[in-house]
């Protein structure tokens, strides 16, 4: 949902970190607007205290200037009075003097005029008092200057009136007014200090206030997101890691706890698609198996391709049921398939219990090797017991499906090369002389037995009774070939294997058989008796 | 007092008319001041009377011989000394209230009649109604013992 109703939810849930940025920014501008405003606050103090202060100075400097000028213009008449000037003090002022004097003598009620004016309201009278008198003091000065030289005793009268005047404005009146005026530019300059104090003292803390309350609202809110941040931060990681279990706890209501629920529901889908994939390639690793050899199948995942190799020692095994093919006439397909599809079966797990490997089938032939991927010397003993249970699987399915199977194996042991071929359905197989005469030793066996060439004879003479059949033409010229009649007589015994043939086969190739073919075995007294291994 | 507002006697043995009179206005509360007070008066030290009244002192300009004698006897003091005197006193601000000079005989007894306070000198012949002529150490001018004569 997005718009403007739906931000303006979102900015007064203080649940989300939208609203919750908001309170912070909205704070801070109220923060910021508080400093703002006792800045103003203490600027218009200050500037009040500070004029305060400048017409306190203005009023001090008028009343001196008035008390100076008052007392210059007294002795000036005193001493034109007193004719102590000399016979001058007796003449006649002109014209310009007289203005002069009435311009002097007029100033101190003017400047007094305007020191009740910047007067406050409460000291006004006092000040028209004192400028009542001086504008009657320089009424009698201006009356005794122009009296000078004309009529000596007007003057000396308009002196003597003004007198008293005069010692009450510079004895009484003035210097009250002075020390009063004093008094106020020390008053006024003790609030200014005072309030420039507690401006500054109180902007002071009100941006301390600001930056602790701010700082601390964002530190608070900002730990939440900053917590469910990192617990994100560190889900991702462990999952990523491939912790595919953990889950993120959502520590708030806020858009990050939204977040982690979105992204444990991720989790769980990213857990369950790996899981299927791990399924999925544990498939394909199967059919790969299936397929190829685990080190071919190891190496073609790794490589992406699988180099030919050349192998030594190598037992190739193969089968051929023996009348299948005749049986179309008479069988269904569906049976066919599921009779051979049975067999085969059965083959494969022969071959895995073995620890042989199933190279493929062709029809009814069956084809697996021995040592290709197993270390060891043992390959041809574990190719022929699987030949024995071969045989004994396909006398049991002729039993049970009453159908007239048998099979021939054919067997041999020698070099081959083996590698991989084809990019599209590609097979591992294997190619060389050896081979081909296991082939043409299958081909050469009859129903219900092992042939096996000379490679192999001699590496299982001493497991097993071997009947020579004389040699066999091969495209690698002749080969001797033998039967395997069954279990060497010296380990003939009772036991699943007999306990020589185990002491045998342990002596020879240090380990244990994989497994033991249950034909071979010769039961205690009183147990069944078991079937010959191949005849 | 009334007598010695009068014009002043002639005393035996003594010249009224060479004496110098000291004059004060009629309402002046004092009429009798030794030749100390008298003194202090003239000097600007003493400046209220009794009644706490201003005084107005009238000094004779030069030249004349009352100013003379009054310069001689009270201030002992030369011409230049008693201007000097006086500009020191008056930029000093020692004095509230300084001499005022008056030009004759005649313009004496009208301020000493006009001026509450006012005390001036005049020869004592020269001495008019509505003045009052003060004692000096109990003598008046003319009598035995005047020190203004």
């Amino acid at each position: 949902m997005h718009g403007p109703r739906a931000f303006l939810r979102a900015a007064l849930d203080l649940r989300s970190i939208r609203g919750r940025l908001l309170l912070v920014v909205g704070m801070l501008l109220v923060l910021g607007a508080l400093n703002v405003g006792v800045s103003y606050w203490g600027s218009r103090e200050r500037d009040q205290a500070f004029g305060e202060l400048l017409r306190a100075i203005d009023r001090q400097r008028i009343i001196g200037e008035v008390a100076n000028q008052l007392e210059d213009q007294k002795k000036f008449v005193d001493l034109l009075a007193s004719g102590i000037l000399g016979p001058e003090s007796a003449a006649t002022p002109s014209d310009q003097e007289l203005r002069q004097f009435g311009r002097a003598v007029d100033t101190i009620p003017v400047q007094l005029a305007v020191l009740e004016h910047i007067s406050e309201p409460g000291l006004r009278d006092s000040v028209a008092i004192l400028r009542a008198q001086a504008e009657e003091l320089a009424g009698w000065w201006k009356t005794f200057y122009a009296n000078q030289g004309v009529d000596a005793s007007a003057a000396i009268v308009a002196s003597v009136n003004a007198e008293p005047i005069a010692q009450s404005l510079l004895l009484d009146r003035l210097p009250a007014a002075v020390q009063r005026e004093k008094n106020r530019l020390i008053h006024a300059s003790g609030v200014f200090l005072e309030t420039d104090r507690t401006v500054t003292r109180i902007g002071m803390l009100t941006f301390v206030f600001s930056a602790l309350f701010g700082g601390t609202l964002a530190f608070i809110i900002l730990r939440d997101v900053f917590r469910s941040i990192e617990g994100l931060k560190s889900g991702a990681r462990k999952i990523g890691a491939g912790e595919m279990d953990h889950r993120i706890e959502p520590r708030s209501e806020d858009e990050l706890a939204e977040v982690a629920v979105s992204f444990n529901q991720m989790a769980d889908k990213l857990k369950q698609r790996t899981q299927e994939m791990e399924r999925q390639r544990a498939r394909s690793e199967e059919l790969l198996l299936n397929i190829l050899p685990r080190q071919i199948a190891d190496e073609l995942r790794a490589k992406g391709k699988v180099e030919a190799k050349y192998y030594s020692d190598v037992t190739i095994l193969f089968t051929d049921i023996v009348g299948f093919t005749r049986m179309f006439d008479d069988l269904s397909v569906d049976r066919m398939v599921r009779v051979l599809d049975q067999l085969v079966t059965a083959f494969d797990r022969v071959v895995r219990d073995y620890s042989l490997e199933k190279l493929k089938t062709i029809g009814d032939a069956y084809m697996c090797t021995g040592g290709l991927t197993r270390e060891g010397a043992s390959h041809p003993v574990d190719a022929v017991l699987a030949g024995i249970e071969m045989v004994e699987i396909v006398r049991r399915a002729a039993e049970s499906e009453g159908l007239p199977l048998n099979v021939r194996v054919g067997a041999h042991t020698g070099p081959v090369a083996a590698g991989v071929v084809g990019i599209d359905k590609f097979a591992f197989d294997v190619w060389g002389d050896t081979v081909n005469i296991a082939a043409r030793m299958e081909a050469g066996s009859e129903p219900g037995r092992i042939n096996i060439a000379q490679g192999t004879y001699l590496r299982v003479k001493d497991f097993f009774a071997c009947s020579p059949r004389g040699k066999v033409l091969t495209k690698e010229g002749e080969r001797e070939m033998y039967f395997v009649d069954g279990l060497h007589p010296e380990l003939a015994g009772i036991g699943h294997p007999p306990p020589e043939f185990l002491r045998r086969y342990r002596i020879y190739f240090e380990r244990e058989p994989s497994s033991f073919p249950a034909s071979l075995s010769t039961p205690a007294a009183g147990s069944p008796t078991a079937r010959p291994a191949a005849r | 007092m009334a007598a010695a507002a009068a014009a002043p006697s002639s005393a035996a043995g003594q010249d009224a008319t060479s004496a110098i009179a000291i004059v004060t206005n009629p309402r002046t509360v004092t009429s009798d001041l030794s030749f100390l007070e008298l003194r202090k008066i003239f000097l600007g030290e003493k400046q209220f009377w009794d009644d706490n009244s201003r005084i107005v002192l009238l000094v004779r300009a030069p030249v004349a011989r009352e100013r003379d004698v009054v310069l001689t006897k009270i201030y002992r003091m030369g011409e230049a000394e008693f201007q000097q005197y006086w500009i020191a006193k008056v930029f000093r601000a020692e004095v509230s209230s300084k001499p005022k000079i008056v030009y004759s005989g005649d313009m004496t007894r009208e301020l000493v009649t006009a001026l509450p306070g006012a005390i001036g000198f005049l020869p004592a012949d020269e001495v008019g109604p509505g003045m009052k002529v003060l004692r000096i150490n109990g003598k008046l001018p003319g009598e035995t013992g005047y020190p203004l004569q």
